[in-house]
């Protein structure tokens, strides 16, 4: 095919090496940037839907933030790179039980409480999503 | 025999018309969609491709010099601009680098094209992660790497053709 003889005219036995390297590096970034847990920069706290709080995550600063309302009390605890809720008196303690989160994008929830934790992340949710 | 004045105002038409002709092109990149932010089709890299191989690095370094500064008056998004400009002047350098072997025949502008794309996109990922102080940027890397790869295969494909038809010019 005339196809198959332009390219072969033009590319040359350094290229296809040139373009194993780069493919290489691009693979390897692939992986790294998909199994890497993407960086939050930002947790934010809501209740019933309203911005309660939000705070900067942080390396080496940790935080204890109570939220007291009407629905109920719950104490989470910032840590450099992750968040988890230490306590909370809803009954079933399913919140506490969902443990840390650490990726952009998770998110712990208190049902009764209506409260809701969320790692924002630099860029949109969606960068695995492809 | 061209007289000195001759060869003087012909070079300075030459790089004229090349600046002329990167400006253009640069704003036609813009326009061009490709779905991963901050990559864009390259037509410029083949102007500057075929001013290396015929010109040389110092010439096609002037060039792609200019063409940042006259890039930064067009679009006037300065910030944002940096990391590109960085990302020009790697590409040059780099292609520049890689031209030693285009000479040996070892490889062909496709490669070249390729190594400065590379180059390009990487170094535009890595100078907006240091200034926006995020990693999150980077999560789009491969993809727009994977991209430049394709675009600039592409467009050193050309600038090979290109190149053996002005060689023939001059």
């Amino acid at each position: 095919m005339k196809t198959k003889r332009f390219w072969g005219t033009i590319l040359k036995k350094g290229d296809f090496l040139i373009f194993f390297l780069i493919a290489t590096t691009v693979f390897f970034s692939a992986i790294g940037f998909y199994r890497a847990p993407l960086l939050a920069h930002t947790v934010t706290i809501y209740v019933d839907s309203q911005e309660y709080a939000s705070y900067v995550v942080s390396e080496g600063i940790e935080q204890t933030v109570t939220v007291q309302t009407d629905f109920g009390y719950n104490q989470i605890k910032l840590q450099s790179k992750t968040v988890q809720i230490t306590e909370s008196d809803c009954a079933n303690h399913d919140c506490i039980r969902m443990g840390t989160i650490s990726q952009a994008g998770d998110i712990l929830i208190c049902l009764p409480h209506k409260l809701t934790v969320v790692l924002e992340g630099g860029d949109s949710v969606d960068a695995v999503s492809y | 025999m061209p007289s000195p004045t001759d060869k003087k105002v012909s070079k300075l038409t030459v790089r004229a018309l090349c600046l002329a002709a990167l400006f253009v092109l640069s704003w036609l990149e813009w326009m061009v969609p490709l779905g991963v932010p901050g990559v864009k089709f390259g037509f410029s890299n083949l102007v500057i491709l075929v001013f290396l191989s015929l010109f040389g690095f110092w010439e096609a370094l002037l060039m792609t010099g200019l063409k940042i500064i006259l890039s930064a008056f067009l679009f006037q998004g300065f910030s944002s601009f940096l990391f590109t400009m960085a990302g020009s002047i790697a590409s040059c350098i780099s292609m520049a680098m890689i031209m030693p072997l285009y000479r040996k025949e070892k490889v062909s502008m496709a490669g070249v094209s390729a190594v400065g794309g590379f180059f390009h996109i990487s170094l535009q990922y890595l100078m907006s992660t240091f200034v926006l102080k995020t990693t999150a940027v980077l999560g789009l890397y491969p993809m727009a790497a994977a991209v430049t790869l394709l675009t600039s295969v592409i467009i050193g494909c050309l600038a090979d053709l290109l190149t053996k038809q002005l060689s023939k010019l001059r």
